[in-house]
């Protein structure tokens, strides 16, 4: 509770020392804004120009029925999320167009430019976005999001892995081991125990805890059971690597080896299994076909009266 | 009932939900592509992919339907239907509709098999493995006793498959309020093989590989409230989870002739074995969670959960075998197990000055588990005398509680500069456990440039450290015991032995990470990962483990339809351990170092593969004519996996080298896609993939092979497969 204490402290020292304020959107005055849009940014944006744009008022931010639309009924077209524009028309002291209000690129900071989509999604966000290891570093949300044009893959529930996979290259590779949850083939995404948003879990998971988002799943493995294997109840991640493995289940090594890592009792439990234990050397059931689990097959919790060991 | 039956009854309220929105007939578009596909050879895990894993012709539909108001109607209903694979075990089905901005209602089906062996092998017979063939033999109490094992083995495939079917419902009440309601229903069946123990003589268990049935049904339902206000932002919800089995129990006949040491009635013919499978449970958990614009940009975000987990399926008896006489009964009929889970975050976050963001965190965690204890005097594999008191067993309701509390700061020291820092502290208390108390403090720094215009430059590094209170190595062993019939100094595991989570721990991570956009059109990426723990010296258990990982990767886009991008990744894992090899009817044992081992486990995977995406091709036959264009696609992967698993002894003991475990895997799809028209096309898709695996558990032993353990005879998986597909695509 002392660390805890501690960082209350932290706490209230943010709040009394750092009033700051940043502002989250661009904002001018009607002068600022350009008239008519989004007629006359078509002029320049419009089908065959070199940059077109004229694709998004037939996506999802073109409906006008729908009154939070960027093109709805008095709403600022264009300049809803490219800010205040009007001297985009013209030339600076350079002699070359000044931006518009705000671009969805380096030119701009990310906060501001996620401000803008904040403005009108902060439910889609969610309430763990603020804070959340992509917002903390920096993953906009047009790194992602495909802002113009027709339906925004990354939302589908299909399709969205390898959207994912183009930073998290370690997972990428991960998928590929010998034994790994169905990503590859894309029967699983990643949003699938991973929110991109940010959860109440550790790497983003949905649920409060790594067992909590497994369960979701392998609900059989909750229990709780008669007789409780201890790192089962508290973290799955202690025997099972969720990304992928060289080991059956995705375990973090090799059984008997990895049993063996907490379980040294006298004779079988504690032996030293090499070479020896297969033919033509020998016989062990501690290697062969299930090894630990040709006995111990309820490893994740027994619910059988006589089941203390785990084998029934 | 049909699979598809669910989504085919939802087609009227998607219909009636798209319907207010007004959508029109004129709006609708799709494609509906309709082929063959051939699979060259029988290749029983390619299935996990595809769905197909015999050889011969396969039909295939895909289905992508839609429609939508014209967003400058001023309607705002639409919806869209995904098939994809209809009808294969991999099928997948998605249907959504909504009106933008009001409501929206999605379903999903999707199947995911998983297809493991189609050559193992096993006597038993029947639904469930229930008996063993006319004629069984069984001279003595081992599988060399098994005289017409051989000609009474029948093939079982061993396979699995998930059916999920998903309902999400969004409704926003207003521009404040929303609600939440989905719910899901999985279904897991299919054959497994598990290890069934019959007959005990000490430490030699019999037991035997059988296949068994897997039925399992979970439901989960999330109702949630929400309002966004200005500045701040609360929810409510509920989430039920319940899991069924539809078989709570597993029964088979005892193969091997009775031991001398097992009841009598124990062994062939006559002997009986159940098994426990996992008991129906639920879980339900009340959640609220609300954040706070303080002040500017700092923001307060609370997240917490009550839950309970329950199960009180009705316990078998202690043994199925009617010889055996029970002379204590269950101390209850059911468990009534109650696990009641409390989960608590708190984050603070601030931007006080330009360039500084601050984050503050909390959580706390307790599994508190209130299952009620008691004495348990089992029956040993359905083989042995009941246990006297004196012998039975404790259960042990495991609880938790955690706490957790960190910071993070990111300070923007110059233009494409960054510094990062943080710091955390974890305690964690258990009971019945070896260690009260665990704590472990960390730190973290970081920098991030893009000073250079083309370069991005990020270097972490994490440190952590873990305390343990006194390990006491008996304690689960006291725990478990009824009181007075094991001494202070009796112990089960050596004492020596440092379970890896439960000890202190040295934790080094270092990730560096690298990206260069030589170009628009050519940008090159790699990184660096190391992880390093290390344990305690002088025990026994994990003493430290290690992994690298490298990866690099291009992507070259010479033009707008033209994509290359290729990947390389070597990842290298190590662990080491040791251990003492002790008998327990040789006390001496456990203090003779001469009887020490160690053993170094290393994985090495090797990753790579490619992909070229090209569009809009126009091949020299079409003659310039309008609409016939080419779009390709070509990938590839190789990914290797080595397992090497080395043992060194004492001078009381020998070890000889294990065969190394190998996985090999290399794949290569060709996609093309000829555009005929507009609104047609035909589509060519090739697969090669090879996949090779060696694992010293499984290949070249029978059934027979081991004297107590009847095994199942399955090789590890290797398979060779070529799959073609053609399809007609009609867009409208």
């Amino acid at each position: 509770m002392k660390m805890s204490s501690l960082v209350c402290l932290l706490v209230a020292g943010f709040l009394l020392v750092f009033p700051g304020k940043l502002s989250p959107a661009p904002v001018g005055d009607s002068a600022d804004y350009l008239a008519d849009d989004p007629r006359v940014c078509l002029m320049c944006h419009g089908p065959g120009s070199g940059m077109p744009a004229d694709d998004v008022i037939h996506g999802v931010h073109g409906f006008v029925g729908n009154e939070a639309s960027p093109f709805a009924e008095g709403q600022l077209g264009c300049q809803s999320c490219h800010g205040p524009s009007a001297a985009h028309l013209g030339r600076n002291e350079e002699g070359r167009r000044p931006l518009p209000g705000l671009v969805f690129d380096e030119r701009h900071p990310v906060e501001k430019r996620d401000a803008a989509c904040l403005s009108c999604h902060t439910r889609e966000a969610g309430a763990h976005w603020e804070g959340s290891l992509h917002e903390f570093t920096r993953v906009s949300c047009t790194g992602c999001h495909k802002v113009h044009g027709g339906r925004d893959r990354t939302n589908a529930s299909a399709g969205n892995t390898e959207q994912c996979l183009t930073c998290h290259r370690q997972q990428r590779a991960e998928i590929q081991h010998a034994f790994s949850h169905p990503l590859r083939s894309g029967q699983m995404q990643c949003t699938d125990c991973h929110n991109p948003h940010g959860g109440p879990g550790p790497a983003m998971m949905f649920e409060h805890t790594l067992n909590d988002q497994c369960y979701q799943c392998h609900a059989e493995k909750r229990g709780p059971f008669l007789w409780e294997h201890a790192p089962v109840a508290e973290d799955c991640s202690q025997c099972h690597r969720a990304h992928g493995s060289n080991h059956r289940a995705l375990l973090q090594a090799r059984t008997p080896w990895l049993c063996q890592e907490c379980h040294m009792a006298p004779f079988h439990p504690s032996n030293a299994e090499s070479g020896l234990g297969l033919p033509p050397n020998g016989a062990s059931s501690n290697l062969m076909g299930k090894d630990c689990g040709n006995c111990h097959t309820q490893v994740h919790g027994s619910n059988h009266p006589s089941g203390s060991g785990l084998t029934r | 009932m049909n699979r598809y039956f669910w989504l085919f009854c939802a087609l009227p309220i998607t219909g009636e939900i798209c319907g207010t929105g007004s959508v029109h007939a004129e709006d609708s578009s799709g494609e509906v592509e309709i082929g063959v596909g051939y699979l060259s050879d029988d290749a029983y895990q390619y299935g996990n992919r595809s769905g197909v894993n015999e050889q011969g012709l396969t039909p295939l539909l895909n289905v992508e339907l839609g429609a939508g108001a014209e967003p400058a109607s001023g309607a705002t209903g639409y919806w869209w239907l995904e098939v994809e694979r209809l009808g294969l075990d991999t099928g997948r089905v998605e249907l959504e509709a909504g009106e933008q901005g009001r409501q929206r209602l999605r379903l999903g089906y999707r199947e995911v098999p998983r297809y493991r062996f189609d050559d193992a092998f096993t006597p038993l017979r029947g639904p469930g493995s229930k008996r063993l063939p006319p004629g069984w033999e069984a001279t003595d109490a081992t599988t060399g006793g098994m005289t017409r094992l051989e000609e009474s083995l029948v093939e079982v495939n061993l396979w699995q498959q998930r059916r999920s079917l998903g309902v999400e419902y969004q409704h926003h009440l207003d521009r404040q309020w929303t609600l939440s309601a989905d719910f899901r229903r999985d279904t897991l069946e299919g054959t497994r093989a598990l290890g069934g123990a019959t007959g005990a003589t000490g430490g030699n268990v019999r037991a035997l590989l059988l296949p068994a049935p897997l039925d399992y049904e979970t439901q989960i339902a999330l109702l949630a409230l929400a309002y966004t206000g200005t500045g701040y932002h609360w929810s409510l919800g509920y989430q039920g989870s319940f899991f069924n089995n539809r078989d709570s129990a597993l029964g088979w006949p005892t193969p091997f002739a009775a031991h001398p040491q097992w009841a009598p009635g124990s062994g062939y013919p006559g002997g009986q074995n159940q098994m426990a499978l996992e008991p129906d449970n639920q879980a339900h958990q009340l959640r609220v969670n609300g954040s706070l614009t303080l002040a500017g940009s700092t923001r307060l975000h609370m997240d917490a959960a009550l839950g309970r987990q329950t199960q009180d399926e009705a316990f078998l008896p202690y043994t199925v075998n009617p010889q055996i006489d029970i002379v204590e009964p269950l101390p209850r009929d059911s468990l009534d197990a109650r696990v009641n889970t409390s989960h608590v975050k708190a984050r603070l976050t601030s931007r006080p000055a330009s360039g500084l963001n601050l984050i503050a965190r909390l959580g706390y965690r307790d599994r508190d588990n209130q299952t009620p204890i008691d004495v348990y005097q089992r029956v040993r594999s359905d083989a042995s005398p009941q246990q006297a008191f004196m012998e039975a067993r404790l259960n042990r309701p495991y609880s938790l509680t955690e706490r957790e509390a960190s910071t993070d700061a990111t300070y923007r020291l110059a233009r494409g500069l960054r510094l990062e820092a943080g710091y955390e502290h974890t305690q964690t208390d258990r009971d019945y456990s070896e260690v009260a108390r665990t704590e472990e403090h960390g730190f973290s720094l970081g920098v991030r440039s893009t000073r250079w215009d083309r370069v991005m430059l990020a270097m972490n590094y994490r440190h952590l450290d873990r305390h343990a209170s006194a390990y006491v190595g008996n304690r689960p062993l006291i725990d478990t015991r009824v009181p007075g019939s094991v001494g202070e100094e009796d112990f089960e595991n050596h004492p020596l032995l440092r379970k890896y989570y439960l000890t202190d721990r040295d934790r080094d991570q270092w990730r560096l990470r690298l990206d260069w956009y030589l170009s628009p059109s050519v940008s090159l990426g790699s990184s660096v990962t190391h992880n390093r723990d290390d344990y305690p010296s002088g025990y026994f258990g994990l003493t430290d483990s290690e992994m690298v990982s490298a990866t690099a990767d291009i992507t070259y886009t010479p033009a707008e339809a033209v994509r290359l991008t290729g990947f390389v990744n070597r990842d290298r894992y190590q662990r080491n351990q040791a251990g003492r090899s002790f008998r327990g009817s040789v006390p001496e044992d456990a203090a003779n170092a001469e009887r020490n081992w160690n053993t170094r486990a290393r994985d090495h995977f090797d990753v790579w593969g490619g992909r070229l995406d090209w569009e809009d091709i126009q091949p020299s036959w079409v003659n310039g004519q309008a609409g016939r264009r080419l779009d390709l696609s070509l990938s590839f992967t190789h990914s290797r996996s080595n397992g090497e698993i080395v043992t060194e002894t004492g001078p009381a003991l020998d070890a000889a080298p294990l065969p190394e475990l190998v996985t090999r895997l290399d794949s290569i799809h060709l996609g093309a896609r000829y555009h005929l028209s507009p609104r047609s096309s035909l589509r060519l898709e090739v697969e090669r993939e090879r996949y090779r695996s060696d694992d010293f558990a499984l290949d070249d032993l029978a059934p027979g092979s081991h004297p107590n353990v009847l095994l199942m005879g399955q090789s590890s998986p290797d398979y060779r497969a070529t799959w073609v597909a053609l399809g007609y695509r009609l867009s409208f």
